[in-house]
């Protein structure tokens, strides 16, 4: 029953939690400066009844109360109106960059936990030795270096020494009409960004890793299994490894909005067509209807993130008190 | 005194913390010398060098052998004294009738006060026509061209009654070749003038002298080979009459032919021929001013809050962690992004966003930590003594999280100079100031990724300035708080 409640209060409160980022969301572009007009209307002559069509289709005739109620629906429907840019619905041009943005980010988060574990599991085991240091100082440094920097190395490397890599896009223009084409040439694009995001990760997992495995190891129901000659892989694997895996389940939840910082910028490096890039290019054009569908599905992402790692521990940590 | 000496002899075993700190003094030093090697502004002293040359140390190299320095094999003299006149050489058609003296009036836009006086006595000056030339010869002994050459000339034309003038400048390369850069033909008296166009091999007027036009690059035409150059100023007086008496005069000033290089300085130079070491330099002076500034005064922020937080407990507790809560949902870098892109592209907003949004996650750690230390027997003790509660925070509490406040200066840094760099990369930032993310930004703009001496310098810096914080963090954390690492 507690845990029931548990889980109630804070789902509630991630309700609470969104209607005051939203708030604040609304707040920040309400505080801009440059009507939207203006923005739109820059470098072309409208007609006034044209800049009248336009302030009746974003909506701005009317008080900010109603501007603001209209907006909390908008995000109920998921219909954000339209972009002030490309006069394209905001709901479209997300739903077109979603995809992308979810392959990139989901293809380097996998393999960066695949192989931070791995290396971080056998960094703690050797501790000390050779490979302990270097493999911790080079994900420091990893973890410290700007991800456009790598990005822009990688290009340099992938794009002109081999010769081999796409510099910039997420498809070949004209795409492959052939669909296993299709998938060869979007994972030939795919490869140096998500390389990028993988190494901006792979630091962070593999300190992670290493530093819950030496908490690990060192408790006492290791000593005791050590003691009862169980095998050293089977101490590693099955009794330290087992009780890491609820820092790495966390993990997950918590680095995926970290994750999005280095995807705006790694996609802005690549010109990759993704929901980072857009963010980036709705903040050239003061593009507010698309910032603020953005910054909602962040803040959103985040909050059921963090909502996620709240009830997982709820089950799992008897520590939690309800 | 015995404090710090005693954390000192602790500080000074661990490894990684000395090396962080010998690198984070390395970039200091650099930051408040290394601008003052390089007299070039960063932003706004374009074409110290040739555009987008690589650094003069690339000779080294295999492939790079031919780069050319910056030369200026004719030097703007100045004309201040008649000394400085023997360093050209003056040909004349007829002896007599030309006088060569040095003038104390100069053009007021150019170098020095005084120039040459050119007087021709139209007496005895005898044919109708006359010439004289001044030059300089100098060798070339690169097999490759400079980069582009950029020439100069003031002048000044007096009596000249009936007499007509012809001046030009003019390079003449190691065939013998001339090469006519600029020319005027003048007719009646003129004040200080100056070519019409700028005499540069960049400059469409110049290009158009050649037969390819726009496409032509006249400093890889004129200097094609080695040997022996020839660059000079010529006047030819025609029409003079001899019964008018009285002398025409010609003053000259401002003759000089710089030539820019394929090399420039330690690290070369951007898009716009400005100085790479220096911009590199002064970025390190805005990484450290930025990061060390907003971690200052996020952790400051953090830090009062977090005490009040843990302090006042009831509504101002709840309020202030909501609030932290908010922010913290909203991502961090779109939100910088769009916060900038409100309030204006200044270092100061960069800093002001950069601290507001990133003090809520010490905030926290200083509330929980005065939590748990408020129910500690030494608070009570206190509390009991009749202590005040601004007291009890400031001698008690305070000490206590010391600990935390520069562990989380030291992590907080970093994150301000990655952030900072971000923005600038992205272009929202400063652009009266050059910074290491400004640079990555301007190569990216102008599609420069090739040039190495370009891309590996601020990457480099801002990753080790970042990592050097985060050692110092690490082994902070080691040494003051004993209690959280248990390993």
């Amino acid at each position: 029953m507690s845990l029931k409640r548990y889980i109630l209060k804070r789902i509630l409160y991630s309700l609470v939690l969104l209607f005051f980022a939203l708030t604040l969301n609304f707040v920040i572009f309400r505080m801009a400066p440059g009507n939207p007009i203006q923005v739109v209307a820059s470098g072309m002559r409208l007609e006034p009844e044209m800049v009248e069509r336009l302030i009746e289709l974003w909506g701005l005739q009317e008080p900010l109360h109603i501007q603001f109620i209209r907006y909390l629906k908008s995000t109920l429907t998921w219909d954000f109106g339209y972009s002030y840019n490309s006069l394209e619905p905001v709901s479209r041009e997300i739903g077109e960059r979603l995809g992308n943005t979810l392959l990139l980010m989901g293809v380097s988060l996998f393999f960066a936990i695949i192989f931070g574990t791995v290396f971080g599991i056998y960094a703690a085991y050797k501790r000390g030795s050779l490979f302990d240091l270097t493999s911790v100082t080079i994900s420091l440094f990893s973890y410290a270096l700007p991800t456009f920097w790598m990005g822009l190395l990688l290009i340099y490397v992938g794009g002109y020494v081999f010769g081999q890599f796409p510099l910039a896009g997420t498809m070949s223009r004209p795409p492959p009409i052939d669909p296993i084409l299709k998938v060869f040439d979007k994972a030939w694009h795919l490869f140096l960004p998500s390389l990028t995001l993988f190494l901006f990760q792979y630091g962070f997992w593999l300190l992670m890793m290493r530093s819950t495995l030496l908490e690990a190891l060192h408790e006492d129901y290791i000593t005791t299994a050590r003691a009862k000659g169980v095998p050293e892989r089977d101490v590693l694997f099955k009794h330290a490894f087992r009780n890491a895996m609820l820092p790495l389940v966390t993990n997950v939840a918590l680095q995926i909005p970290g994750l999005l910082n280095g995807a705006i910028l790694t996609e802005t490096v690549f010109s990759w067509r993704g929901l980072g890039l857009y963010t980036w290019s709705a903040i050239q054009f003061t593009d507010y209807p698309v910032l603020q569908a953005l910054f909602y599905i962040f803040a959103l992402v985040t909050i059921v993130c963090n909502l996620i790692v709240d009830i997982v521990y709820g089950y799992i940590d008897p520590r939690i008190q309800f | 005194m015995s404090r710090v000496k005693g954390f000192w002899s602790v500080y000074k075993q661990n490894k990684k913390g000395l090396v962080g700190m010998g690198l984070i003094f390395f970039f200091i030093l650099f930051a408040l010398l290394g601008p003052r090697l390089s007299e070039n502004h960063p932003v706004l002293d374009w074409d110290v060098g040739g555009r987008r040359v690589p650094p003069v140390w690339f000779k080294n190299l295999p492939g790079y052998q031919n780069l050319v320095p910056n030369l200026n094999p004719v030097k703007d003299v100045g004309f201040e004294n008649s000394d400085e006149l023997s360093a050209w050489d003056i040909e004349s058609s007829s002896e007599d009738s030309f006088t060569f003296t040095h003038s104390t009036e100069g053009y007021e836009g150019g170098s020095g006060p005084g120039s040459i006086l050119i007087s021709l006595d139209r007496e005895t000056s005898g044919p109708s026509t006359a010439d004289i030339k001044i030059s300089k010869t100098f060798s070339w002994d690169y097999s490759s061209p400079p980069k582009r050459f950029r020439s100069d000339l003031s002048f000044k034309a007096e009596g000249l009654e009936d007499t007509s003038l012809n001046i030009r400048l003019v390079l003449v390369d190691a065939k013998g070749e001339d090469y006519v850069l600029w020319q005027r033909d003048i007719t009646s008296d003129t004040i200080w003038s100056y070519p019409e166009y700028k005499v540069d091999s960049y400059s469409i007027r110049v290009k158009m002298i050649f037969p390819d036009g726009v496409f032509a690059d006249p400093a890889r035409i004129i200097f094609n080979g080695t040997g022996d150059y020839e660059f000079y100023f010529r006047a030819s007086f025609d029409g003079i009459n001899p019964e008018s008496a009285g002398t025409t005069q010609l003053y000259v000033d401002d003759l000089n032919l710089e030539l820019m290089g394929t090399c420039f300085g330690l690290l070369g130079t951007d898009q716009w021929g400005r100085d790479v070491y220096s911009q590199l330099a002064h970025g390190a002076k805005t990484s450290l001013f930025v990061g060390l500034l907003s971690a200052f005064i996020s952790v400051s922020i953090g830090l009062v809050v977090g005490l009040f937080a843990g302090f006042a407990g009831g509504w101002v507790d709840e309020v202030s962690m909501r609030f932290a809560d908010m922010l913290l949902v909203i991502p961090f870098l779109p939100l910088l992004l769009i916060l900038i892109a409100i309030l204006g592209q200044s270092v100061l907003n960069i800093i002001l966003v950069i601290s507001l949004l990133g003090w809520m996650g010490f905030s926290r750690t200083v509330r929980s930590q005065v939590l748990s230390l408020k129910e500690r027997a030494f608070i009570e003790a206190a509390r009991a003594a009749g202590g005040s509660t601004t007291h009890i925070a400031i001698r008690h509490i305070l000490p206590n999280i010391m600990g935390l406040v520069y562990v989380s200066l030291a992590t907080n840094v970093p994150a301000a100079i990655t952030a900072e760099a971000a923005l600038s990369f992205l272009g929202l930032g400063d652009p009266s100031i050059m910074s290491w993310g400004q640079m990555l930004h301007d190569l990216v703009y102008y599609a420069a990724i090739k040039e190495l001496y370009w891309v590996i310098p601020p990457g480099l810096c801002i990753a080790l300035l970042a990592v050097s914080f985060v050692m110092i963090g690490f082994s902070l954390d080691e040494i003051l708080n004993p209690r959280l690492r248990r390993r």
